[in-house]
């Protein structure tokens, strides 16, 4: 039997989740849909856009689903961080949108990697914090069998609702992949801290539909979300004994272009530490990968030693918080064809009625 | 009754989901798909897995339009219009027959680079079907 080896306590690690040191993020990628439309080709077509603060958003186009999308971010990560794919023993893939709510997704995305078959794959489909939750799935098996092997997230979201559903208006679509391990880290996972508490009404989708519903009822789902995430943030910092000031990017998870940046100043963040991680604006709410998504956007920016904050939240209702700290290997890493800035620049504009018929609305 | 082949499926599930092919060990010829004997020298014996870069050139395409499209792909067809189809060239030798996307039909040309991408083909008995279509790489890398 192998022999467990404790690593020992880093100086610049705080809290008590000193196992993790030295685990983070090789690599990433991301796909986003080259496909956008813009909020007034919504008030052309029913008079009004209800997405507060999104001006265009990402749209799948008809052979674009979330295993597809997932699998294009992949790609770029694995290649990114240099690693085999033979070496993930861990794959989590987080989506609301999958191409079966039976039967696993991960099979469809290892197979065209060239995984090996002795992988550990989770599967988290059931809110838009599955990102997050994908995200420590992966770790914590790391975490669990020894630092070794690699593990690999994918988010990759494409959220539906009915098109007379107001709810509808902000949903977008993209994918982000990120390649956890202990060799060549760009940035450590320095501690995280999850919140869960019953909630109902908010974004959930019954057995046998496949569209998004919600009770509509925006202040109760205001309140919870700035409930949830307070509470995971507060227990992190706690837990980490940092405050506001000593993180340099902010990334919390963007229903829309207004929420996160409420919460963030109730919690003492300044707008600039949200600017980059925002992408919300250009892409409309992309469901689970949101926050993996800023998180991408982040690290493409982002220089060594900086510490950043990662916050989701799921209906129902959850959120993770997960600090990580920027090492110096981030700045030999950066990549130069994928990044957040050229995927989003990449685009081409359709009206509504190619919209509804992309995500098959109309046949 | 079930119309989708389960074996068929997982019989090709390597070559079209990861682009892997057989090469000849006797004659160096690059099988694509995977087959018993080599399409060139028939060798039945000593094949290694090589996996394809996925970047070629259109060899030969085609634009399906209404009317013409096969019963899986008809709903694509009703989306979209029409879709290109080609015939692509991989730099390893293999010709696959693949949609095209990512260019404007019109601007389609033979000897066009091209690279595949892993996307939905089309679903079937609630069943979806993944594989490669082929990007056009003037526009995006």
């Amino acid at each position: 039997m192998e022999a467990r080896v404790l690593l020992p306590r880093s100086s610049s690690i705080k809290g008590d989740d000193w196992l993790l040191a030295d685990i983070g993020v090789e690599g990433y990628g991301v796909h986003i849909p080259e496909a956008r439309i813009r909020s007034g080709e919504y008030v052309k077509a029913w008079g009004s856009f209800a997405a507060s603060g999104v001006v265009e958003k990402t749209v799948p186009d008809f052979d674009e689903d979330t295993v597809g999308m997932g699998v294009a971010a992949a790609k770029h990560a694995l290649l990114h961080s240099g690693i085999e794919p033979k070496r993930v023993s861990a794959l989590s893939f987080a989506s609301t949108t999958p191409p079966y709510i039976e039967k696993m997704s991960t099979t469809s995305i290892m197979t065209p990697l060239g995984f090996s078959q002795e992988v550990f794959a989770t599967e988290h489909i059931t809110s838009t914090r599955a990102g997050t939750e994908a995200f420590l799935s992966a770790l914590s098996y790391l975490k669990g069998v020894g630092s070794m092997s690699n593990g690999l997230v994918v988010a990759s979201d494409a959220p539906r609702a009915a098109m007379t559903d107001i709810i509808e208006h902000g949903y977008g679509a993209a994918a982000v992949a990120m390649v956890l391990g202990s060799k060549k880290v760009l940035a450590k996972i320095e501690g995280f801290s999850s919140c869960a508490y019953e909630r109902m009404g908010e974004r959930f989708k019954p057995p046998r539909e496949n569209l998004t519903k919600d009770l509509g009822i925006t202040a109760y789902n205001e309140q919870s979300f700035k409930a949830v995430v307070s509470s995971s943030v507060k227990t992190l910092l706690k837990k980490l004994k940092v405050s506001p000031k000593d993180f340099s990017y902010v990334v919390i998870q963007q229903p829309d272009g207004r929420l996160h940046r409420r919460v963030a100043a109730e919690l003492g963040f300044r707008d600039e530490q949200l600017e980059l991680g925002s992408l919300v604006t250009v892409t409309g709410d992309t469901g689970c990968a949101s926050v993996l998504l800023g998180l991408a956007a982040v690290l493409d920016a982002a220089g060594p030693r900086q510490r950043i904050l990662v916050a989701s939240y799921g209906s129902g209702a959850g959120s993770d918080a997960i600090s990580l700290v920027t090492t110096n290997a981030v700045k030999d890493a950066k990549r130069k064809t994928n990044t957040v800035k050229k995927e989003l620049e990449d685009k081409r504009n359709i009206d509504y009625l190619t919209y509804l018929k992309m995500r098959q609305a109309i046949r | 009754m079930a119309f989708v082949s389960v074996p068929v499926y997982g019989r090709n599930l390597r070559d079209k989901y990861g682009l892997e092919a057989s090469k000849c060990t006797s004659c160096g010829f690059i099988n694509f798909p995977s087959k018993g004997s080599c399409r060139r020298c028939s060798n039945t014996e000593g094949f290694t897995k090589v996996n394809l870069s996925g970047k070629g050139t259109i060899y030969s395409y085609t634009i399906i339009g209404a009317g013409s499209a096969p019963p899986e792909f008809s709903a694509q067809q009703k989306a979209s219009g029409s879709y290109a189809v080609g015939i692509v060239e991989l730099d390893e030798g293999p010709r696959i027959v693949a949609q095209l996307i990512g260019c404007d039909p019109e601007k389609l040309k033979i000897g066009l680079r091209v690279e595949a991408v892993f996307r939905k083909i089309y679903e079937e008995e609630g069943v979806v079907i993944y594989g490669s279509k082929f990007r056009c790489l003037s526009k995006k890398q």
